[in-house]
């Protein structure tokens, strides 16, 4: 017996000295976060002009992380001035748990690569939460993001609530590793798009290794899958483009148009139509207050047709310094996501009678809307001239159409639909990794009951 | 970790207490066939419910509760062991309280470095 009770103890020893345990540091807490200085002589905090010390128990709110030769440091505001103090001699304070509703927006993404892990709260300094859950490569998860908070989602995954980290631009994370998630797009649409050059498609986007390349100047379309977005200025796309997969890169955003319908553009003056280097110049031009046909656009240049002739032009003139075109209202902040977005008009209730002009500072038509009558804005150009900010607008009324000048009128919300709800998936839900422990137990009990029985069953007849 | 994680670990760990505590048993002379059955079946009583029990605390309630279960089980499973043993193992050479004890800490001490290497 006393061996027994020497060997037990023995036992608690090695089992406290083996586990590696950290104490549960609070529920999840949104950004910003709250810590308390836990140095007992203080903390240093620093900025560019001088060093001050906070005391001890100090609460500080942490707006922003960064890592620097290796130590993580949290911006403050202290007797408000910003300084920068050392994580590592703070401590978390429990905050208020992450909740999806209190967040901006929702995001899919797709994790690429090993190291999603959950976290207690919007910084590694929570810690992981209890079991190290990691995300599995190929899990796509729905994530709750505010606006103002570019490091940290808060997701649901499989019964758990967790934070992780999805950094938007890799080049300036507070951590050392780079982001394990991509952007989803949309795995099943083809989405339809012009090349303004050749475009690599590359195995990874961090190698070189080419699979094939997508020529000049074609028009063509692929299943844009997935986005990584490591600076402001770069895009990489995972597509599927003629059986064959892997990454193109659209820097500065310049390579791909992508496909739209019904939309127009107005040009304010005479404008070259250019091949898809921008260098080229082709023979024709369009004429100034003329409507072209927008086939392909990015941000940056549009391809057009008009009278038959295609070709590309920029919105903006660079060395005029000025706008070549009006764009009608759904062209105006154009994203890959919003591609089927076909409304291009902004509807409204004059409320002043008002003259309708052939062109901008041109010569006035004979007609006249009055007040009350509903108009449909396409073109909206802002004009100053002679000490005045002009707002001139391509309207179209009944069967009237042209531009009016410093309307006053009631713009009209578009009607929302109801957004459809998902469709139910007829296969059985996934369960959560609460249920499954519950079952294994439960398994574990029965597995346990069966053996007490076949022990007892085999002893007896062993002993017949 | 997965939804598949937890029966994988149920299925491992006991592959692996029983092959640990198999050979240790083999080093006390424990070597009939009877008795090395009652050793597995012993295990098979035991060692499911002293890996999905913590497993539940540590998701339910947090790490310090699996740590307290897991410490509680292994003190029951020896006493519950070393009764199955007494009761039905030929061998009587050794006293079979201390040979659970012997065989339970050997398979948790392994086990636990096991894991860490996989880990």
């Amino acid at each position: 017996m006393r061996k027994i009770l020497f060997l037990i103890t023995i036992m608690v020893g090695t089992v406290l000295s083996i586990q590696i345990v950290k104490a549960d540091m609070g529920a999840p807490s949104i950004s910003p976060y709250e810590v308390r200085v836990t140095k007992t002589e203080g903390t240093t905090l620093t900025n560019e002009e001088k060093n001050t010390k906070a005391p001890y128990d100090t609460i500080l709110k942490v707006n922003y992380e960064y890592l620097e030769n290796g130590i993580m440091f949290g911006e403050v505001e202290w007797n408000k001035e910003i300084y920068m103090v050392k994580l590592s001699d703070t401590e978390v304070i429990k905050q208020e748990e992450g909740n999806p509703q209190n967040f901006d927006r929702e995001e899919m993404k797709y994790v690429y690569k090993e190291g999603a892990y959950l976290y207690k709260g919007p910084s590694k300094i929570y810690g992981k939460v209890d079991g190290e859950i990691m995300i599995p490569v190929g899990a796509k998860i729905k994530v709750s993001i505010r606006n103002e908070d570019e490091i940290w989602a808060y997701v649901t995954y499989e019964g758990v609530s967790g934070w992780i980290y999805y950094y938007k631009y890799d080049d300036h994370s507070p951590y050392q590793e780079k982001t394990s998630l991509l952007s989803v797009i949309d795995e099943e649409k083809e989405i339809p798009f012009i090349t303004s050059k050749e475009i690599k498609i590359t195995k990874n986007f961090q190698t070189e290794e080419i699979i094939t390349t997508i020529p000049n100047n074609l028009k063509t379309s692929a299943k844009f899958k997935y986005y990584y977005n490591p600076n402001p200025h770069t895009k990489y796309y995972y597509i599927s483009w003629n059986g064959v997969e892997g990454w193109i890169q659209n820097e500065n955003y310049q390579a791909l148009g992508y496909e739209i319908k019904n939309a127009t553009l107005y040009s304010i003056k005479e404008i070259d139509i250019y091949q898809s280097d921008f260098q080229t110049k082709t023979n024709h031009t369009i004429p100034a207050n003329t409507e072209v046909d927008i086939l392909y656009m990015n941000n940056i240049w549009y391809y057009i047709s008009y009278k038959g002739i295609e070709g590309y032009v920029k919105e903006y003139n660079e060395e005029t310094e000025s706008k070549n075109f009006l764009p009608s209202t759904n062209t105006d902040q154009f994203y890959l996501e919003n591609i089927n977005h076909n409304n291009n008009y902004t509807e409204a209730i004059l409320k002043n009678d008002i003259q309708i002009y052939k062109e901008i500072n041109g010569v006035k038509t004979d007609n006249i809307l009055t007040s009350g009558e509903k108009i449909k804005i396409k073109y909206a150009y802002y004009h100053y001239q002679n000490g005045f900010n002009n707002v001139w607008e391509y309207i179209i009324a009944d069967n009237l159409s042209g531009w009016i000048k410093n309307a006053e009128k009631e713009i009209l919300e578009p009607e929302t639909k109801k957004e459809t709800e998902e469709k139910q998936e007829n296969i059985t839900p996934k369960k959560s990794l609460k249920e499954i422990t519950i079952y294994c137990v439960i398994s574990a009990l029965i597995l346990s009951l069966v053996s007490f029985v076949t022990i007892r069953l085999i002893n007896k007849i062993k002993t017949k | 970790m997965t939804i598949s994680y937890l029966p994988k670990m149920m299925l491992f760990c006991f592959l692996i207490t029983i092959t640990i505590e198999i050979s240790i048993s083999r080093f006390c002379k424990i070597k009939t066939p009877k008795d090395i059955i009652n050793i597995i079946l012993a295990n098979a009583i035991t060692n499911p419910l002293v890996v999905t029990i913590p497993f539940y605390f540590n998701i339910y309630y947090g790490v310090w509760y699996r740590h307290i279960s897991l410490f509680l089980l292994e003190i029951i499973t020896v006493f519950v062991e070393g009764k199955l043993y007494k009761k039905y193992l030929n061998n009587k050479q050794k006293n079979p309280y201390y040979l659970s004890f012997l065989l339970n800490i050997s398979s948790f001490l392994i086990g636990t470095i096991l894991h860490r290497i996989i880990k």
